[in-house]
């Protein structure tokens, strides 16, 4: 089979194994349609690790898992509509919200002038057009077919052993001929590609390469429409507010081309690595898109989904991803225990901004259901949100943890005596890191401008708090640096043929939070200055506390 | 007026962050640009068929499935060569425990992959004996890639192919 051939193929397969589980989780929005493949690849991975840690081929494991997640889903559909029946509801009219167990809430008309539909799907369908686009062209780069140098000896070896079977893989793990190799990185990367060489038959490197890019690339379109979605959504909030459909237009476009934007920042970023067969633009814009849907956009039980799906793509893939998913998972935890997405509510009373803890109808690809924050009203039950949090978490740090138990081969970089002195190392640590994160630091000079003077205005979008995301992207590179600091390898080597790659995600961090503030700074510029979410309609029948469900 | 002035400060804002993300978007199709140049792709092939030429000599000296050691020393040449042949070979750690030892070496003229070439020596491992086990005991070295799979052709075109933009 041609590599076009196989790619069309792999691509299919994720997609088509991922797309009602991602379709359960996410609901009828633009991102669902770049998280079906991404699920997919999520079982390949998983498949992929457990060839490694029990038994067996992958492709036995990834038919188990992809049969298992789609029945779930299925169920999960089944048991819903069932629950609907019985409460007498039918399935949500265009134009109004569904909420689970009371009667259904109109939405704010969001109709657009001339019969042009509504915004939200109107705006989500060019945000989906304009990301398409965008990675598109960034995949235009792979008529170069080069093969990197750490996708050859590193990820294109690992889906190798996993193609190899159990056997193989497992005693690599250990081989000390093979330092290089890092034996102990993630598996969706290997596992992806084991599973599509296994499917074509076609066991080359350049099908590899390819299908890493194709990931990537859905990654980046996943982190494009949590921009769109941020535009959708603020438009809808300023038209509840009482602001214009004019207004409400223009806040959806600017979402819309942030989205196309920060597709292409992103591919300018990470440069020959997104096409190469690396991972690095994997993971960080899966961790970039997880950061939105979880911490910016404004809270809601579907973008939570959303988020673990993105945090499971970005802990699977590489090290660096795992750190930050840790760390997200944390965040996460603090967002829906203390901040919600109205603003500032450390002790769970009623905010002001938002009206008594309810927060008006969002609009994301036509399928959004207004949120309530799970306890609106009352204090926050953190016990109950710290058990999904710590699974959360041990999940995350679930393949390292195993690694270490199986005595893979250390990290050849944190391996044998340290070249240089420790200062010489942070000297030439921090120097190296700061010429490559010129992009992060021009987001947080206008991340402090905006929230010292439009704060106020983007709570009223319902959007998160910077200060987590900032705490986020902190935290992923203080990771990184103490990594280079605490190494052995030879330190200008190592930073000169990796920071530029390390320092990825810190930077397209950076820049969707930049599109946060355009989309921020557009709503307060067409905001009508008495519009409060106090003043928006309420939504009828719901009833505070309820924590309401997507997609009815 | 502080109305005025906060929707003066969101346009200067709005237009802050455009430019951003427009100078970057520009930059994006730029880089995606030229990596898909004429010279780029050269390049390209120019390295993957670099590598596929060491593999495929390498294959030549190394019988079916026997293990094979490259030396550490020095250390571009072993990871080179390393990263040629690991999609194939039977890599170990020590000359001991390899029938045969990969060296890359300087070489010109027929034969030869941009300047280097790939030589054999027998290791301390010979055919019959028990199979070479880690110093400490671990299993044998991965084989990290089925040379017998490759020699029935199914990987022939792997590293041809890559390199040929297939």
């Amino acid at each position: 089979m041609s590599t076009l051939g196989g790619a069309v193929a792999g691509m299919g397969l994720l997609a088509a194994s991922g797309a009602l589980p991602a379709w359960r989780l996410a609901g009828k929005r633009p991102v669902t349609v770049f998280l079906a493949p991404l699920a997919g690849a999520v079982l390949a991975g998983v498949s992929g690790g457990l060839t490694v840690l029990v038994a067996g081929s992958i492709l036995r494991w990834f038919v188990a898992l992809a049969v298992a997640a789609n029945a779930a889903a299925l169920a999960s559909l089944l048991a819903h509509r069932e629950e609907r029946r019985s409460a007498g509801l039918q399935p949500p009219a265009p134009g109004q919200a569904s909420v689970r167990g009371y009667a259904r809430a109109p939405r704010p008309s969001l109709e657009l002038p001339g019969g042009m539909g509504s915004l939200s799907g109107m705006g989500g369908l060019a945000g989906l057009l304009a990301v398409v686009a965008a990675v598109s062209w960034g995949l235009s780069a792979l008529v170069r077919p080069r093969i990197g140098f750490d996708a050859r000896g590193i990820w294109l070896l690992h889906a190798r052993w996993m193609l190899e079977g159990h056997a193989v893989a497992r005693a690599a793990l250990s081989n000390p001929a093979l330092p290089f190799a890092h034996s102990s990185y993630p598996p969706l990367a290997g596992g992806m590609v084991a599973l599509v060489w296994t499917v074509t038959s076609t066991h080359t490197l350049r099908l590899g390469e390819v299908m890493i890019a194709l990931c990537s690339a859905c990654a980046v379109a996943a982190a494009g429409c949590m921009l769109v979605e941020a535009g959708t959504s603020g438009a809808t909030r300023l038209r509840a507010g009482g602001a214009g459909r004019l207004a409400g237009l223009l806040v959806a476009a600017v979402g819309v081309l942030a989205g196309g934007a920060w597709c292409l920042a992103a591919y300018g970023v990470a440069g020959a690595s997104a096409t190469n067969g690396y991972v690095d633009l994997l993971w960080s814009a899966a961790a970039v898109g997880a950061a939105g849907y979880g911490l910016l956009l404004p809270a809601s039980r579907s973008s939570l989904y959303v988020t673990a799906l993105l945090v499971a793509v970005a802990a699977l893939t590489k090290n660096e991803g795992i750190a930050a998913s840790a760390v997200l998972v944390v965040l996460l935890y603090l967002r829906y225990s203390f901040f919600r997405g109205d603003g500032f509510q450390g002790d769970g009373s009623p905010s002001q901004a938002s009206g008594g803890g309810q927060v008006p109808a969002q609009a994301s690809g036509g399928g959004q259901v207004p949120v309530a924050e799970p306890g609106g009203g009352r204090s926050p039950d953190l016990l109950r949100r710290l058990v999904p949090a710590t699974i959360g978490l041990a999940g995350v740090v679930a393949w390292p943890a195993l690694m270490l138990a199986l005595g893979a081969l250390p990290d050849p970089d944190l391996n044998g005596r340290p070249h240089g002195s420790l200062w010489t190392r942070m000297d030439a640590t921090a120097r190296g890191m700061a010429d490559h994160l010129h992009l992060a630091g021009i987001a947080l000079a206008l991340g402090i401008v905006g929230a010292a003077l439009l704060g106020r205005a983007r709570r009223r979008m319902g959007f998160g708090d910077d200060r987590l995301v900032w705490a986020l992207g902190g935290a992923e590179v203080l990771a990184t640096g103490i990594f280079y600091v605490a190494g052995t390898t030879q330190i200008q080597f190592w930073l000169a043929t990796s920071v530029d790659r390390t320092t990825i995600f810190a930077n397209v961090l950076g820049l969707a939070v930049v599109g946060f503030w355009a989309v921020g700074a557009a709503g307060a510029l067409v905001a009508r200055s008495d519009t409060a979410p106090a003043a928006s309609p309420p939504l009828a029948g719901t009833t505070p506390g309820v924590l309401h469900r997507q997609h009815e | 007026m502080r109305g005025a002035v906060l929707r003066g400060v969101a346009a200067v804002l709005l237009a802050a962050s455009g430019v951003v993300l427009v100078r970057e978007s520009v930059h994006g199709v730029h880089s995606t640009e030229a990596l898909g140049s004429g010279s780029s792709v050269r390049l390209a092939r120019l390295y993957d068929g670099y590598y596929a030429c060491l593999s495929a000599a390498a294959m030549r000296l190394v019988p079916k499935g026997a293990p094979v050691e490259i030396p550490r020393h020095p250390p571009g040449s072993w990871i080179t060569l390393a990263k040629a042949v690991d999609q194939w070979a039977r890599l170990v750690r020590y000359p001991s425990q390899a029938r045969v030892v990969l060296e890359l070496v300087d070489r010109s003229g027929p034969g030869s992959c941009l300047g280097r070439g790939v030589v054999a020596r027998p290791g301390g491992w010979q055919v019959g004996a028990a199979p070479p086990r880690h110093p400490v005991g671990d299993p044998p070295g991965a084989p990290v890639g089925a040379a017998a799979r490759h020699r029935r052709g199914t990987f022939a075109g792997t590293l041809g192919a890559s390199g040929n933009g297939a």
